[in-house]
């Protein structure tokens, strides 16, 4: 068990170091000078020349990578050539918005998917079954910016029940807040639902044919109550992997949810600062991003092996 | 999967399932729609006519205007172009990259399949969407920059898919004969692996095909997609956003368009996997 931990970590963070090097080797082999961007136009070759120095450009891409590691490992994510600031401070800032917008979409996404999937597995072959089967598929088919663009249009222009975009400041109450996040977690999180239903909806048909079911049945359990006592928690193993996954997804649809809602979260400020081209703060919000799923993909892997005891015999 | 065996007769398996037909019935409903825009359009999409702003349905205009007097229709089958190109051309890039390096990583095995599966889990780690906003800002936005994109992004999918199905392949017996008569790699890979993967691949293309479409109209949405003034999908939503109120007819067709592309896509792929594997048809 130990062993096996200690293999996935190491894994891990082969995994983080290679991707790091990636997002540096792509992001610095672009067009563009960041002494030229933080100098402006105007600049003269010296000068442009001092900036390099001092910025650290002149010297090797491996020892810039190698700094640029090592500032990470303190928490530190350079200095922004556009806007001067540091860029770790605003990141931090701007991941907790996305993770608030993140969990809540994920809750969504388990309310719509878990009844929705167990119903259409337990009504299969049913109309009941096959409605709800094809309205996960239909859900499937929305991308989730769309279905904001319309949540926008029933619920905020022509109702008026919650504001059309926009995120509390510090100060607002937590009304404010739960206001304006009701119609991007929906967005987010429904269209995840519906995909999330369809593993539940073919876990638990897995679950149900199963021979220790049979048993179940037969010591006298009526079958919601087999499910209940025995099948969900089997029938979770295999969501909960796909779950992960969409946490993941979510992760980077939020980049484009937030663009719908205008939210200051991660993905709008990647949008920001890849117009600026302030690639700085771009590798900084793709690490992190990457960093992110990573991260995800790791505790699914960590949480199904305590889960299912096959698992760890197998590794 | 421990279930009985289905005994259906092998020519009621061949025949195709509703998936296959209705997903494919909408699909080539959108290829015909591209492939008529290539020729005829009821109006040019893409001439500006102020006088025309956004009419409603009707008024000379099946599906009414835009916010710059362009016939929503034309653009809609404009659309479908662009989004059917990205599709095909990110699916190309994703099925020349990804099949081979899953088909050497599942023949050769050992430390070289364990190094290639590793490259894969790191790319794997980069969402296709995250990666074309990246190649957008290091090459310049555009749709030939996305589709590349996208197509890089989905090629780890592939390998994962080859590699598995090149494992069962590997074990079959016909192949340890066809290696005991002596036959190269590649004559394995090309006579016996490639064919039996097929199935599999074309699934997974179908899938592909379908995140392609979504991320192209999010792409361009957030105007990393097509350059003005060449229509998409994506584009039309980021257009109709500031007239929500006026016109929510400009959210409604384009909507549909990519939902109704996408599910065709999805049914299609779903319908040819039970078709490919009867048996996992009780499963989904």
């Amino acid at each position: 068990m130990i062993v096996s931990m200690t293999r996935r970590l190491l894994v891990f963070a082969g995994t983080v170091l290679a991707a790091s090097a990636v997002i540096f080797g792509l992001l610095s082999v672009l067009p563009g000078d960041p002494a030229e961007v933080a100098l402006g136009l105007g600049a003269s070759p010296d000068e442009l020349a001092a900036q390099r120095a001092e910025m650290g450009l002149d010297r090797p891409l491996a020892a810039q990578y190698l700094q640029w590691l090592g500032g990470l490992v303190q928490g530190d994510f350079g200095t922004s050539a556009v806007t001067g600031t540091p860029v770790g401070a605003e990141l931090g800032s701007r991941l907790a918005t996305t993770a608030v917008l993140i969990g809540s979409g994920m809750a969504v996404a388990v309310v719509v998917a878990v009844p929705l999937g167990v119903l259409a597995a337990t009504h299969q072959r049913r109309p009941l079954g096959a409605l709800l089967s094809g309205s996960s598929q239909v859900g499937i088919a929305i991308p989730g910016f769309l279905a904001g663009l319309l949540l926008i249009t029933v619920f905020a222009v022509q109702l008026r029940w919650f504001p059309a975009g926009g995120w509390y400041r510090t100060g607002d109450g937590f009304g404010t807040l739960l206001g304006h996040l009701v119609l991007p977690a929906l967005a987010l999180g429904s269209v995840q639902g519906a995909v999330l239903a369809r593993y539940v909806r073919s876990a638990v048909l897995d679950v149900m044919r199963e021979d220790w079911m049979r048993t179940a049945r037969a010591k006298g359990l009526s079958p919601a109550r087999a499910l209940r006592r025995h099948g969900l928690r089997n029938a979770a193993v295999p969501v909960l992997t796909v779950g992960g996954v969409q946490l993941g997804v979510m992760l980077i649809g939020a980049v484009v949810i937030e663009r719908v809602f205008v939210i200051n979260g991660l993905g709008s400020m990647l949008l920001e600062r890849v117009a600026t081209r302030d690639m700085i703060a771009v590798q900084g919000i793709v690490l992190v991003l990457v960093f992110a799923v990573l991260l995800i993909n790791l505790v699914v892997d960590l949480v199904q092996t305590s889960v299912d005891p096959r698992l760890r015999e197998a590794s | 999967m421990t279930g009985p065996q289905r005994t259906a007769p092998a020519t009621a398996a061949r025949r195709p399932n509703t998936g296959i037909l209705v997903g494919g019935g909408l699909v080539a409903l959108v290829v015909l729609a591209a492939l008529v825009s290539l020729v005829w359009t009821p109006h040019d999409p893409l001439p500006v006519v102020a006088a025309d702003r956004l009419l409603g349905p009707g008024d000379g205009y099946l599906l009414g205007t835009d916010p710059y007097g362009r016939d929503v229709l034309s653009l809609l089958m404009y659309g479908a172009r662009i989004s059917l190109l990205v599709g095909v051309v990110a699916v190309a890039v994703a099925v020349l990259i990804g099949v081979p390096v899953g088909v050497c990583a599942g023949m050769s095995g050992g430390r070289a399949d364990q190094f290639l599966m590793r490259v894969n889990d790191v790319a794997l780690a980069f969402p296709a969407l995250l990666l074309a906003i990246v190649l957008g800002a290091v090459f310049g936005a555009g749709v030939g920059t996305a589709m590349i994109a996208l197509g890089i992004g989905a090629a780890p999918s592939f390998a994962r898919v080859s590699r598995s199905g090149t494992l069962q392949v590997m074990s079959q017996e016909y192949v340890t004969a066809a290696r005991a008569a002596g036959r190269g790699r590649l004559f394995v890979a090309v006579r016996h692996v490639l064919p039996n993967i097929s199935g599999l691949v074309i699934v997974q293309s179908s899938v592909a095909f379908a995140i392609a479409v979504l991320s192209e109209a999010a792409l361009s949405y957030l105007g990393f997609g097509t350059v003005p003034p060449t229509p998409s999908w994506g584009r039309m939503l980021q257009e109709s956003q500031s007239y929500l109120a006026s016109a929510p007819h400009l959210v409604v067709w384009p909507g549909l368009a990519i939902a109704l592309t996408v599910l065709g896509l999805n049914l299609f792929g779903d319908g040819l996997r039970d078709h490919l594997d009867p048996r996992m048809e009780a499963g989904r």
